[in-house]
């Protein structure tokens, strides 16, 4: 692994002039040439050494699992909405699917196993959806992932799998999580666990970020038609993305599931994929950042918000249409911005691509 | 290389194409005439595949379906249009890139697990889009996002894409649209290179000047059909040819 | 025999509660180009508003829902005043995204104004039933068909028969073109806001009686309607109307001889395949080619 990142550093410097022929012959698009794995390090680095220091304090810890947990899931709906162009209002559902599949077979089979197969569940389904509403439009894309996402809490409040009938689809007790005989007992050892997993996820959506796949997704959104005369399948592109996107979903349940003990169909209902839309436009949709800032922030905003509860909604919704209204571009965005003009002033050129 | 036989459109009531037959060799120039109306676009769009036609399309030798834009690609046909359609978002070598001929690896598996490879293909896939960038003569520019671009470059941008994919035949629609007089005669001579390079062009256009001095031949359409085919100095002066540009 | 038609009563009464907030999304997008995903939020308050109306102020009922139906146009104008114009220039996903938004939004007052616990809203008929063929029909269920079948017959004239009508349908097919013409654009969006606004909460009035009053109430009525106009091609009343019915049977039938529980799956699956396969709607209409 390591050597495939040496390598493509220097590949994309054009660092090894006699390696190759010609001198910059060889040089990679801009995008390679960001610095996202640094990035990376460096946002786990900061969020190790906050929690670390915070994991005796119960209260605290579970705030970050949370927002470590649905940063998850703003990063799939990331994939799905933003570089796929698919309105996946389905995503609250997915992480539905993926915590309710990991928290019925771990009792018998164990974490890993129970995740696995939580994961590849909505793989397969995910796919499905894309694929049978692969012609539909956006307006009637959303719709149908709205169908599709009413159709799975029904399941989840009704199957006797999930104990429907007996407990209104409510789970308890479900264990923490464990790899490989390491137990997370407490929440600050789950901390540990959830800061690894979104590690893990970050650099699996940067790979993604630094290949061709974000360059056809990028043309596909824009104008689909000239992408099919280049030899690009919009839809393919699309859906491989969809299918990311809501696995990425269905971990973000699983995290949830085993983190927080119990579960509940209502934490799935399509009222909480309008939430993960406005964490991703509110942190900032151009950028994977974008998802991970916008869940941290409103996962926080409950806490200032805890007084005046019943205001919770309200804010929310206005939240999101201020952002979509006045701030497309989200946090990130304005950060980005910020750091152009920055880099105007001291007079550096280039305009490489803006994407995180 | 390209033989288009019997190509029907229809638009509702209309009929827009009724009926033309074509053929390019290898390397030949032809240029599509008419006045408007003519149907000479909607012909273009029936053989890339955009719209509904019939008739049959071989390229290569091997039948191509219509109606698959992706199919007639993959073929060895692509296109430039008449509005320059670049995408903003990216650079002007990704741009490229994007109309490489060989898509092995640009999915989720080749980001992940056949990373190596993916970047060896990136590699090659990224000299080949500058070398095309060169033809053009947009090279420096190879970085920079393609909003920022003028007319006229974005312009040659399409045709370095059109170019990337190493196509047996590029259908040009309208390419001089909105240049000058000096800027078409560029096009012209750059058109004329490539073709010399054994790719077939076929170009859809009015002005007759740079497309006398560089087609091997001319056909004209009016109303959906062939009503002259020939080089180019014959038929500019067929009667028939001169009465549908003046009855319009 | 019985079961049957009280499931077939019950079936169109829920159609013909989906056909009225589905006819106010179809005649505002007509008529001003804007999807308004905010209906359901529009529904609840309608509902709410009766309630209150009714119980809180003790108003007798049937001025409780006239009442309402007034506030509720009113909103619809203050809707219009302050949202068609930045919405009215923006593509239609992020104008369903908007108005989504701001649907949660209505909930969200609605939550601030009494609280999220489930209430349940009195018909102008009670409990009352009658027998038809053996099965015991609310009276109520009979009021609401009978609404619908007058709102729908009067829109219908409206649209076709009347000056303005004619120029709601000019409006529809160019805009610009109507103002030139000398309609009067402006008004006329209020209008219609107005419209689909008041049905919005009619139906929450009348679903009131059927379902319990949660502020989220009109999330899946909404989520039918807009199946219901899928159904029937975002055109045509009559297409729309079958939807909406198609959609309501789904779910009784599906609920009475199947499970009642999952009665909802039935209406959810049908829009699922119809998007997917048939995304023109069943009956051909001609606007779906715009979206």
């Amino acid at each position: 692994m390591r050597r495939v990142l040496a390598s493509e550093r220097d590949q994309s410097a054009g660092a090894k002039p006699g390696h190759r022929r010609g001198k910059s012959a060889g040089a990679l698009p801009p995008v390679y040439r960001r610095r996202h794995y640094l990035t990376v390090v460096a946002f786990l680095v900061v969020i190790a050494l906050i929690g670390a220091g915070n994991t005796e304090n119960m209260y605290q810890i579970s705030v970050f699992n949370n927002a470590l947990t649905i940063s998850v899931a703003t990063v799939g709906l990331y994939f799905a909405y933003q570089l796929g162009g698919m309105f996946a209002f389905s995503q609250a559902a997915f992480m539905g699917i993926g915590a309710y599949t990991s928290a019925i077979l771990s009792p018998d089979y164990g974490f890993v196993f129970s995740a696995g197969v939580a994961l590849i569940v909505a793989a397969v389904l995910s796919y499905g959806l894309a694929f049978l509403l692969r012609n539909a439009k956006h307006m009637y894309f959303a719709i149908g992932a709205m169908a599709f996402a009413e159709i799975v809490v029904l399941v989840l409040r009704n199957w006797e799998v999930t104990a429907g009938p007996t407990g209104g689809g409510n789970l308890y007790g479900i264990a923490p999580p464990s790899v490989a005989g390491y137990e997370f007992p407490l929440p600050g050892d789950i901390f540990w666990f959830l800061l690894a997993v979104l590690g893990v996820v970050l650099l699996l959506s940067v790979l993604l970020e630094r290949s061709p796949l974000r360059r056809h997704s990028l043309a596909v959104k824009a104008i689909p038609q000239v992408t099919e005369s280049n030899g690009i399948d919009p839809r393919r592109s699309a859906m491989t993305l969809f299918t990311y996107g809501s696995t990425l979903g269905a971990l973000a349940g699983v995290l949830q599931a085993h983190s927080l003990g119990t579960i509940a169909p209502e934490s799935f209902e399509v009222g909480v994929s309008i939430n993960l839309f406005l964490m991703l436009l509110l942190g900032g949709a151009g950028s994977l950042w974008g998802g991970v800032a916008g869940a941290f922030f409103l996962t926080w905003l409950p806490e200032f918000l805890r007084p005046v509860k019943e205001y919770e909604t309200v804010v929310y919704s206005l939240l999101l249409l201020a952002v979509i209204v006045l701030f497309p571009n989200g946090i990130v965005g304005a950060i980005s911005w910020l750091a152009e003009k920055a880099r105007g002033w001291t007079g550096r050129k280039g305009k490489a691509a803006n994407h995180a | 290389m390209l033989e288009a036989k019997d190509i029907r459109v229809k638009f509702g009531g209309n009929t827009a194409v009724d009926g033309v037959t074509l053929s390019l060799d290898e390397g030949q120039v032809v240029g599509i005439v008419g006045p408007n109306g003519s149907g000479k676009t909607s012909f273009l769009n029936a053989i890339c595949g955009i719209v509904p036609a019939t008739g049959s399309l071989t390229l290569r030798g091997r039948q191509v379906p219509l109606g698959r834009p992706l199919k007639v690609r993959a073929a060895g046909l692509s296109r430039t249009f008449q509005t320059p359609q670049v995408f903003e978002d990216l650079t002007c070598v990704e741009n490229v890139m994007l109309s490489d001929e060989r898509f092995r690896r640009t999915g989720f598996l080749g980001a992940t697990l056949a990373r190596r490879a993916m970047l060896r293909d990136e590699h090659e896939r990224t000299e080949r889009a500058l070398r095309a960038l060169a033809t053009v003569g947009l090279a420096a520019l190879r970085d920079q996002l393609a909003e920022g671009l003028a007319y006229g470059q974005a312009r040659y941008l399409e045709i370095a894409r059109a170019l990337a994919g190493r196509p047996a035949v590029i259908a040009l629609d309208e390419p001089s649209a909105g240049l000058n007089a000096e800027e078409t005669k560029r096009l012209a001579d750059l058109l004329r290179s490539v073709s010399e390079e054994g790719v077939s062009l076929l170009i859809v256009d009015h002005k007759i000047e740079y497309l006398s001095r560089i087609c091997d031949r001319i056909d004209v359409l009016e109303l959906g059909r062939l009503i002259a085919s020939g080089p180019p100095e014959r038929v500019f002066k067929d009667p028939a040819v001169i009465e549908a540009y003046l009855g319009t | 025999m019985s079961n049957f038609v009280a499931l077939l009563f019950s079936g169109l009464t829920l159609g013909a509660i989906y056909t009225l907030v589905s006819l106010g999304i179809v005649i505002l997008y007509k008529a001003t180009g804007i999807v308004n995903a905010a209906q359901f939020g529009l529904v609840g308050l309608g509902a709410y508003i009766a309630f209150w109306a009714s119980t809180d102020a003790g108003m007798p009922l049937l001025v409780s829902y006239l009442l309402s139906i007034v506030v509720m146009a009113l909103v619809g104008v203050g809707l219009e005043r302050l949202t068609y114009a930045p919405l009215r220039t923006r593509p239609v996903d992020s104008v369903f995204l908007s108005t989504l938004a701001g649907g949660f939004a209505f909930v969200g007052l609605i939550v601030l104004w009494y609280d999220a616990e489930p209430r349940s809203l009195r018909s102008l008929f009670g409990l009352d039933t009658v027998t038809i063929l053996g099965a015991p029909v609310p009276k109520h269920s009979l009021f609401v068909i009978v609404v619908c079948a007058i709102a729908v017959a009067a829109l219908s004239w409206a649209f076709n028969r009347t000056d303005m009508g004619r120029q709601v349908r000019a409006l529809a097919f160019d805009r610009d073109a109507a103002r030139l013409q000398g309609i009067a654009v402006n008004r006329l969006s209020i209008i219609t806001f107005a419209l689909a606004s008041a049905m919005a909460g009619l139906a929450g009035i009348l679903l009131g009686p059927v379902a319990a009053l949660t502020p989220e109430m009109g999330l899946s009525p909404m989520l039918f309607a807009f199946g219901a106009a899928i159904i029937g091609g975002f055109g045509r009343f009559g297409g729309v109307v079958a939807g909406a019915v198609l959609l309501g049977l789904a779910e009784q039938f599906g609920g009475g001889y199947i499970s009642t529980n999952w009665r909802e799956i039935f209406p959810f699956a049908v829009m699922l395949l119809i998007i997917a396969f048939r995304p023109e709607g069943l009956f051909g209409g001609e606007a779906s080619a715009r979206l």
